[in-house]
């Protein structure tokens, strides 16, 4: 194999490599104010699961009337002799 | 005997129910699935830290069923809650500011600062945007920081901002003004 050859090839092939990376990054993001970035950040963040879980558990151990509902909003399933 | 309610009603979560009514329907379910995220969300960037945030929406909405009574029929729930959990996060902020935030931040350089905005606010990646924002906010006064986040959800008007934080919407205005320069400054910065 001469080097040309190869060269070329090579020059070629990190040209592919580069189109491709091209495509493949995501285009940068961009926001005109603060509130917009934090709205786009709010859009990412989710309430973990712990919280409901820890609420339901917290809810069960207050004196008040029927909590049984907060299973089945927090996808939780029934609970015991429900 | 009053049926169960069996689906979310997110109107409920504007306001209509009564206190009554919600600690004996499913009521404060829909409340919770309404405005948890709202809540998580501002105790997250204006406590920085993602344990204490759960802690925060855990207790907030503890606290609101316990309270029920206390709440005002003609208040929106968003704003009783939000104003819980500033409460909240405030009480937390107090205990351990010391070592965990940067505290206010020199204000007064914003108010006759050029304002940035010739060029847009830019993250490369989504993943890199959460990092951003905190770093950005941690270098912001807590004031700035609490203005910018609920002004961020666009459900509050200034008036609900300034009941909120104890000053006038113009007041809220103002300051918005100099915490946008603020932010903007920083998060550039930050890249």
């Amino acid at each position: 194999m001469n080097s040309e050859g190869h060269t070329f090839r090579n020059g070629k092939e990190e040209h592919l490599r580069r189109e491709e990376s091209v495509r493949s990054s995501p285009a940068p993001l961009e926001f005109d104010t603060p509130e917009q970035v934090l709205r786009r950040d709010r859009e990412e963040v989710a309430v973990p699961t712990e919280v409901a879980r820890r609420l339901e558990a917290s809810l069960g151990q207050e004196p008040v009337r029927r909590v049984s509902w907060w299973r089945r909003w927090l996808g939780l399933g029934r609970g015991k002799g429900e | 005997m009053s049926p169960v309610v069996s689906e979310p009603d997110t109107t409920h979560a504007q306001g209509p129910l009564a206190p009554a009514e919600v600690l004996g329907s499913e009521a404060f379910g829909a409340v919770y699935q309404e405005h948890s995220q709202a809540i998580y969300y501002l105790a997250l960037r204006y406590l920085g830290d993602p344990e204490r945030a759960q802690d925060v929406t855990h207790d907030v909405f503890l606290k609101a069923w316990r309270h029920l009574g206390s709440y005002r029929h003609e208040a929106a729930w968003k704003t009783w809650l939000y104003r819980i959990a500033i409460n909240h996060c405030r009480n937390v902020v107090g205990s351990w500011s010391a070592r965990n935030l940067v505290s206010n931040a020199d204000e007064a350089v914003w108010e006759g600062a050029e304002a940035p905005t010739d060029s847009p606010l830019r993250v490369l990646e989504i993943k890199e945007l959460g990092e951003r924002i905190r770093s950005t906010l941690d270098h912001l006064s807590e004031e700035y920081r609490l203005l910018l986040l609920l002004v961020a959800d666009e459900r509050l008007s200034y008036e609900e901002i300034g009941e909120l934080t104890g000053q006038s919407a113009d007041a809220v205005r103002g300051k918005l003004h100099r915490a946008r320069k603020a932010f903007t400054h920083h998060f550039k910065a930050s890249a």
